[in-house]
């Protein structure tokens, strides 16, 4: 066993915040999402219309927002270190370690014993990572041209047009929500699969001693225990 | 060129054929009763008659040429439903209808000698039913002895506008279905590859509902104006908000009171049809506002969720409204895949389901790997690094490895 020392540092206050808010509207809107597709719950369903209407739009802005925030606020660029850099670099694939992407991807599919030595996010997480801003305006867009305050605006309707009438948008909507399950499912599973302690400092800011790591050198430089 | 309806004429022609003025007047009376429009009429129908059968006969009517094109002939059956103006009215007051292959009494040669006349005197709406076939290089639909498409082209280049009834007319309906062998798509499709530069009015429905083809006409008879139209052509007024706007159901939507199989208490309270698979919130009609039928009633106040008959994008067949919309019952369309319909559900949940069983698997190994408590131990030296020990970056401190491998790490 081995892991990095979890500092607070690789996770600032607003960033636990917009998470702890994605979180919550990504629940909700798939839950709400259910129920408006097909009514499984007949009384919630205003409710659900409500909710999802609601929840769409906070998850958009709460994404521009902590896309914006990624170019001024600070954190730590990996695990073990309380050092920070600005927060866009340690979710970009950067220079010095997008090389290990292999490493990552084989150590996931138990062809290499060794943990890699990488940022704070493995390469594989970055890219998914990045993706997820994309997919949620995409997301944002497509709910707008079935919404129908805002279906015949021309933005929209151009869309609607292009894929093919709101059918086929309802069903891109639908696959697309099954994209973010899917991301939750991989998501919640490594982040937890090497033990809890990434989900306990991520959602409650709850330190964990281990392993010290030189972010410049990248090289385990010691130990620090937390006096746990 | 003589342009003038001569009754004379007509009478002649009628003589020359065997039937008599009085057998004329016979069968005048027996179409106005069967019109609904009772025996004292019959003078009018016989007006009506003479004066169509040359159709360069204007008058004060506005000419009207109404073609079949692919079609099942619903639209003009529905067209007899219109509640007001009455029938007999639009087309003895308000058009002449100088050619129709249904409505028409005459027949054959001098029907299209009407069609011809009419064409040729120019300023007449072009009523075209049904979808423009194009296989089989446009044979897959003949009528006297020429293609249909050649029957369109002609009549729409001389029209002041062509009316596209129903949703064949609009994109082809559902002929345009997979796999479409004879070529169906809509008029204004059509027309614009033919190259004839003439405004399209878009109606779609299965049938097209009367009362919008007579809005259209009152617009362009009495106001001189087409209506105001929408991206797709069709009528705003019209086609710009969805059923389930104006859904009379609407209410029971809202307080998620549902209809989940038909027979059941809750289909005898009248609640939504929405799990049923209603295509209301994106079908884009007036249907619950103008009804049917003589504006009676409508799908959905007749207990069946909308089927979604008016999509019809004019631009692509593909996007005709029985591909978008069946299984009708379900709430998403079938997914074609070859030969394979799939609802997008069952490939969502089937992905899924797999992801989350190769997780589970994934899971397993780390256990047996003993990665679970804390993850392997971390790999001594990056193997980019390694390669590269004169790059600046990710450089190791020699002393820093040298004391790790002493430690055994």
């Amino acid at each position: 066993m081995a892991h990095l020392a979890h500092y607070r540092e690789a996770h600032p206050l607003p960033f636990v915040i917009t998470h702890w808010i994605n979180l919550v509207c990504m629940v909700l809107l798939i839950i709400t999402g259910f129920s408006i597709h097909f009514p499984f719950w007949p009384e919630f369903m205003g409710i659900a219309r409500g909710v999802h209407v609601f929840c769409g739009f906070v998850l958009f802005i709460n994404c521009i927002v902590r896309v914006l925030m990624a170019f001024f606020v600070k954190s730590s660029p990996t695990g073990g270190t309380r050092s920070q850099v600005t927060d866009f670099k340690t979710w970009l694939p950067q220079k010095d370690n997008r090389h290990q992407a292999g490493a990552w991807i084989k150590y996931y599919l138990f062809l290499k014993k060794d943990h890699p030595l990488g940022a704070k996010l493995g390469v594989p997480q970055k890219i998914s990572y990045l993706l997820i801003p994309v997919l949620i305006i995409v997301m944002f867009y497509t709910g707008l041209c079935l919404w129908n305050p805002t279906m015949n605006i021309g933005f929209f309707a151009a869309g609607t047009d292009l894929v093919g009438g709101l059918m086929s948008m309802r069903i891109i909507h639908y696959f697309m929500m099954y994209v973010f399950i899917c991301f939750m499912f991989i998501h919640l599973y490594l982040a937890n699969i090497e033990g809890l302690s990434p989900t306990k400092l991520m959602l409650f800011r709850k330190e964990h001693g281990g392993l010290v790591y030189d972010p410049d050198k990248h090289v385990i430089v010691g130990e620090d225990d937390l006096k746990h | 060129m003589e342009t003038e309806a001569k009754v004379s004429e007509f009478q002649d022609l009628l003589s020359s054929r065997g039937v008599s003025r009085r057998d004329f007047m016979k069968l005048c009376g027996a179409i106005a009763v069967a019109a609904g429009l009772g025996e004292l009429a019959a003078p009018r129908v016989a007006q009506a008659l003479e004066n169509s059968v040359i159709g360069a006969t204007k008058g004060n009517l506005y000419p009207v040429i109404w073609i079949e094109g692919a079609s099942c002939t619903g639209c003009t059956e529905s067209f007899a439903q219109v509640e007001s103006p009455d029938p007999a009215s639009v087309v003895l007051e308000l058009i002449s209808l100088n050619y129709s292959e249904t409505l028409s009494a005459a027949a054959g040669h001098s029907m299209e000698e009407a069609k011809a006349q009419t064409i040729e005197a120019g300023d007449y709406i072009l009523i075209y039913e049904g979808a423009v076939l194009e296989g089989w290089n446009g044979q897959a639909l003949r009528v006297a002895d020429m293609p249909g498409t050649a029957h369109l082209e002609e009549a729409a280049a001389n029209a002041t506008a062509v009316v596209a009834l129903g949703s064949c007319a609009v994109n082809g309906g559902w002929m345009g279905a997979h796999p479409n062998t004879s070529g169906a798509l809509g008029v204004q499709a059509y027309l614009k590859k033919a190259g004839i530069d003439v405004p399209v009015v878009n109606i779609p429905g299965c049938p097209a509902n009367p009362e919008w083809l007579v809005s259209v006409l009152v617009d362009v008879v009495m106001l001189g104006k087409l209506p105001d139209l929408n991206a797709e052509n069709k009528p705003a007024g019209i086609f710009d908000q969805t059923i389930h706007d104006n859904c009379e159901r609407r209410g029971h939507f809202e307080n998620g009171e549902f209809v989940y199989q038909f027979g059941s208490e809750e289909e005898a309270k009248g609640y939504c049809l929405y799990p049923l698979g209603c295509r209301g919130p994106q079908t884009k009609s007036n249907c619950g506002v103008t009804l049917w039928n003589n504006r009676r009633s409508w799908c959905v106040q007749a207990g069946s969720p909308c089927i979604g008959c008016c999509e019809a994008n004019p631009n692509d067949p593909g996007q005709n409204w029985v591909e978008v919309n069946t299984p009708f019952y379900k709430r998403h369309r079938d997914l074609r895949i070859g030969d394979w319909m799939v609802q997008p559900g069952t490939i969502a949940l089937g992905i899924t389901g797999i992801l989350a069983a190769a997780l589970v698997v994934h899971g397993f190994g780390m256990k047996v790997s003993g990665r679970m408590d804390g993850g392997a131990d971390f790999e001594k030296v990056r193997k980019w690094d390694e390669k590269h020990p004169n790059q600046s970056i990710g450089q190791y401190d020699a002393a820093m490895k040298n004391d790790d491998e002493k430690e055994g790490r």
